[in-house]
């Protein structure tokens, strides 16, 4: 069944992505999660999905109405090589956001990101 | 009443996509060998290109780019991502690229207005 749309062309104040709080959650996930925790292949691999579907749970629970989220999470092994991530977005500055957090320990680094992109 | 766009024109078209990331990848960091002064410039050259192109297709899209390059030092990476969007009008694409020093993975999510 396919619902028209209720078009509302910008968020409430009251409603708008609030980016400190979205990344203070990020840093508590990320923190608590990978403490101590030390890199291995074949874990890392269903950790990552794991991690990006519990993200989006507790984004998506903090309530913010009529935004579109994308989290992208990314786990690499510490061994000392370079890495560069860069992301760029064509949207509607005054309404759409991000917010990212990265962690890192002796053996692995974690970062992730949520988009936030404000549906009309 | 007719529609005011017909279906293909505002839907997201992974093939297209794909096409524009690899020609940006080649573009951009093509033949060359893993530098690390230069893979700031690298990774935002290609991501403004992609962006450039998709923004040429003139479709009704928001676009989030994202552009990863490592070293190839026997590491390992994983990257998962999650999205809550309207899976009949949204949609991404993700390209693997690697030469003999160094991979390249770049995604692309369009979300229609």
């Amino acid at each position: 069944m396919k619902l028209e749309n209720t078009y509302r062309l910008e968020p409430k104040d009251t409603n708008k992505f609030q980016t400190e709080q979205v990344e203070g959650l990020l840093k508590d996930i990320l923190e608590s999660r990978f403490e101590n925790m030390e890199y291995d292949a074949t874990k890392c691999a269903a950790l990552s999905k794991d991690l990006s579907k519990f993200i989006h749970t507790r984004v998506r629970c903090l309530g913010f109405p009529r935004y579109k989220y994308i989290i992208h999470v990314t786990i690499i092994q510490n061994k000392g090589q370079s890495l560069q991530i860069s992301s760029r977005y064509l949207w509607n500055a005054d309404h759409d956001r991000y917010a990212t957090y990265t962690f890192n320990n002796a053996n692995l680094i974690v970062t992730a990101q949520v988009y936030a992109v404000y549906f009309e | 009443m007719d529609d005011f766009q017909s279906a293909e024109e505002t839907a997201f078209v992974i093939d297209e996509v794909t096409t524009i990331i690899k020609e940006a990848v080649e573009g951009a960091i093509g033949g060359n060998t893993y530098q690390h002064n230069k893979v700031n410039q690298w990774t935002s050259n290609v991501v403004e290109q992609c962006l450039n192109q998709l923004t040429k297709l003139g479709k009704p899209f928001k676009y989030i780019v994202t552009c990863v390059i490592m070293q190839k030092n026997g590491a390992g990476l994983h990257t998962a991502s999650s999205c809550y969007w309207d899976n009949t009008t949204d949609g991404s694409c993700t390209i693997r690229w690697e030469n003999k020093t160094m991979y390249c993975i770049v995604s692309v999510f369009g979300l229609a207005i």
